[in-house]
């Protein structure tokens, strides 16, 4: 069963079609990040979202190959520079397109460990934070 | 002055059979250990008590430590019927304490456990494990608070804040006195047992504060539905139906003539043991008596352990059971306990309010029993009977009985003290022929026939002859026409 994406995504995705500045998708990126974190750290462990998002990297690589360069630095939890640092220096578009498949490849991962509806419910505040979506649109206006 | 005195409310734990086996439920407040090896069941208990017990009045906190990680525990917790991933976040919390415990400072665990506590105000409180933090403050071997102080200090805080709370404990010592076990109000053991290539789950309540728990170990499965206990079974009241009292009412047994020979059929809440050689029509009779009972509007359960049940039960028993006039309970599970059975057919006898319950038979119930419950067949099958009865059901058991000519035996397991009634089956031999033979051996306090009858199985069923006139020996199996006249005995036994 495959559940309607949640709207981060929807908003990335536009964003990436119509350019965005990609110093303004590296910062909502580490601000998105340090969120799930927050939501997750708590009940899974702060190093269990670090591997998680070390894997998710691992598999973004495929289609934004810059990401290596994320990937390849040690990742301390609650470290976003080096992603943000990677993301800004892309065109917006890259940037928007890499951030996309980072979040919804940890998003499935998820999914398959624990199942949709679980990670919907952990996820849920996450992605419905109106905040990124204004704060990118507001940006791109 | 009347002062009150403290009032133990007791929490419903939401998993089947354990309030029987904590003696009415788990106190409020109390301070718990559920200990056992790793497999055992106790994370997958936990959850259940706490899905089954959290409510946005009283909220849960589920604290993990080093243990299993976290996000394996969801992945496979959530695959049993009870999870329900609403309650997260909302009546439930999870909390991981791996930071704090990885500094192997137990005051640090502690403090982090309070805060959580002050702020969530949970009405239960599971750290699971236990074990990893009593590891964590070893390992690194620095003095800060004793483990002892750490689970005082826990178990008043946690009783102080309202708090009912479980410490999952994987390798505690039963030998070791863990300063645990003192503070811990209660204390449930789970355990696998392994006997030969079968092992089953057995959960002990070792301690229980201030609780008429049951002693011993009590079987208990884990299914899709979770964990399951099986409590052995109580009579639910003196049995004032059954043995002892004055008969009252009398069940007919659905073959023409049997009632008669019962001294007007089988009193009701007794329990019935029918004997006989493979093939002589046990399983026909008990078909017969839950037939009879349906067509009086009677509801019956069958416990069927034969090889192929679909087949010898027949089409009329077949149709009754899609009716829903007859339950059956599923004995394909591996590893049964007569607890277990027990369990099973109570439950299906309140559930269908029946009066008549078949055991078919009790040899295939031993070969489905674990190995290691084989011993106690005897005592586990006697309370089971008790029970049974004590429902004011009428209970009829078959047994195999190998044909032994030499001696007149009901069951093969000293059974026959255990019912009120006797009907035994036997093959002899008359002229080139085998013939089957019923005698109702006993009924207790009822006048019953003495007669061996002939009877034979058409397609209607088991159909009484009359009595072998003129034999004897009929029990050893080759009887003799009885000289007409008196003269040297030809002998009953000379073959």
């Amino acid at each position: 069963m495959q559940a309607e994406k949640p709207a981060v995504f929807a908003t990335l995705a536009r964003l990436a079609e119509e350019g965005m500045d990609a110093d303004i998708v590296a910062s909502n990126a580490a601000s998105i990040w340090r969120n799930v974190e927050l939501a997750l750290a708590p009940i899974i462990g702060q190093s269990a979202v670090a591997a998680l998002y070390k894997r998710s990297l691992h598999i973004s690589r495929a289609t934004s190959p810059f990401l290596t360069a994320v990937f390849d630095v040690p990742h301390a939890p609650g470290d976003y520079a080096p992603l943000q640092t990677a993301l800004s220096q892309q065109s917006g578009a890259d940037a928007s397109a890499a951030l996309s498949v980072l979040l919804q490849t940890f998003h499935e991962l998820l999914v398959r460990l624990i199942g949709e509806s679980l990670t919907e419910r952990l996820l849920r505040t996450v992605w419905d934070n109106p905040s990124y979506g204004l704060a990118l649109r507001d940006t791109s206006s | 002055m009347n002062m009150a005195k403290a009032t133990i409310n007791r929490l419903p734990t939401g998993v089947p059979g354990l309030d029987e086996v904590l003696g009415g439920g788990l106190p409020e407040y109390s301070f718990n250990v559920l200990a056992g090896a790793p497999g055992c069941g106790k994370t997958t208990l936990a959850h259940q008590l706490m899905f089954a017990l959290a409510t946005p009045e009283r909220p849960a906190l589920y604290f993990t430590v080093l243990g299993e990680p976290p996000l394996k525990m969801l992945r496979y917790q959530q695959q049993f019927a009870f999870f329900d991933e609403a309650k997260i976040n909302q009546s439930i919390h999870f909390v991981n304490l791996a930071d704090e415990t990885s500094t192997g400072d137990l005051s640090k665990v502690l403090d982090r456990i309070i805060a959580e506590v002050e702020m969530r105000s949970p009405g239960l409180v599971f750290v699971d494990s236990f074990r990893s933090v009593i590891l964590a403050s070893q390992t690194l071997g620095r003095d800060f608070i004793s483990l002892q102080q750490f689970v005082q200090q826990l178990g008043m805080l946690m009783t102080s804040w309202q708090a009912t709370t479980f410490l999952l404990g994987e390798y505690f010592s039963e030998n070791d006195p863990s300063p645990v076990f003192t503070v811990a109000d209660g204390l449930i053991w789970l355990r696998q047992s392994v006997q030969a290539n079968s092992v089953v789950r057995k959960m002990d309540i070792m301690k229980m504060r201030g609780q008429p728990t049951l002693p011993g170990l009590h079987t208990f499965r884990i299914s899709e539905l979770g964990v399951r206990v099986f409590a052995p079974p109580f009579p639910a009241v003196p049995n004032e139906s059954g043995a002892g009292s004055p008969i009252v009412a009398r069940a007919s047994m659905g073959v023409v003539g049997l009632d008669a020979m019962m001294g007007g059929g089988l009193p009701r809440g007794y329990s019935l043991l029918v004997a006989g050689p493979s093939g002589s029509g046990k399983s026909i009779l008990a078909a017969a008596f839950l037939a009879e009972g349906a067509r009086l509007g009677e509801t019956g359960v069958i416990a069927a352990f034969e090889q192929r049940p679909n087949q010898s039960r027949g089409r009329h028993i077949a149709d009754l059971i899609d009716r829903h006039q007859i339950g059956v309970i599923d004995t394909r599970a591996h590893a049964l306990s007569v607890d277990e059975i027990a369990m099973l057919l109570i439950e299906e006898i309140r559930r269908l309010k029946a009066s008549r319950v078949v055991i078919d038979s009790l040899s295939g119930f031993e070969l489905a029993l674990a190995p290691t419950f084989r011993d106690d067949f005897r005592e586990s099958l006697s309370r089971m009977v008790a029970a049974l009865t004590s429902t004011g059901a009428t209970v009829l058991m078959t047994s195999e009985l190998e044909d032994r000519y030499n001696e007149l035996r009901f069951s093969p397991y000293g059974t026959a003290f255990l019912t009120d009634a006797i009907i035994v089956q036997r093959y002899i031999e008359v002229d080139s022929r085998l013939q089957r033979m019923m005698a109702v051996v006993k009924v207790r306090a009822s006048a019953h026939s003495n007669e061996l009858r002939l009877f034979h199985i058409d397609d209607n069923g088991i159909q009484i002859d009359g009595m072998l006139a003129g034999y004897e020996g009929l029990l050893g199996g080759r009887p003799n026409r009885r000289p007409t006249l008196a003269g040297p005995s030809q002998g009953a036994d000379d073959g």
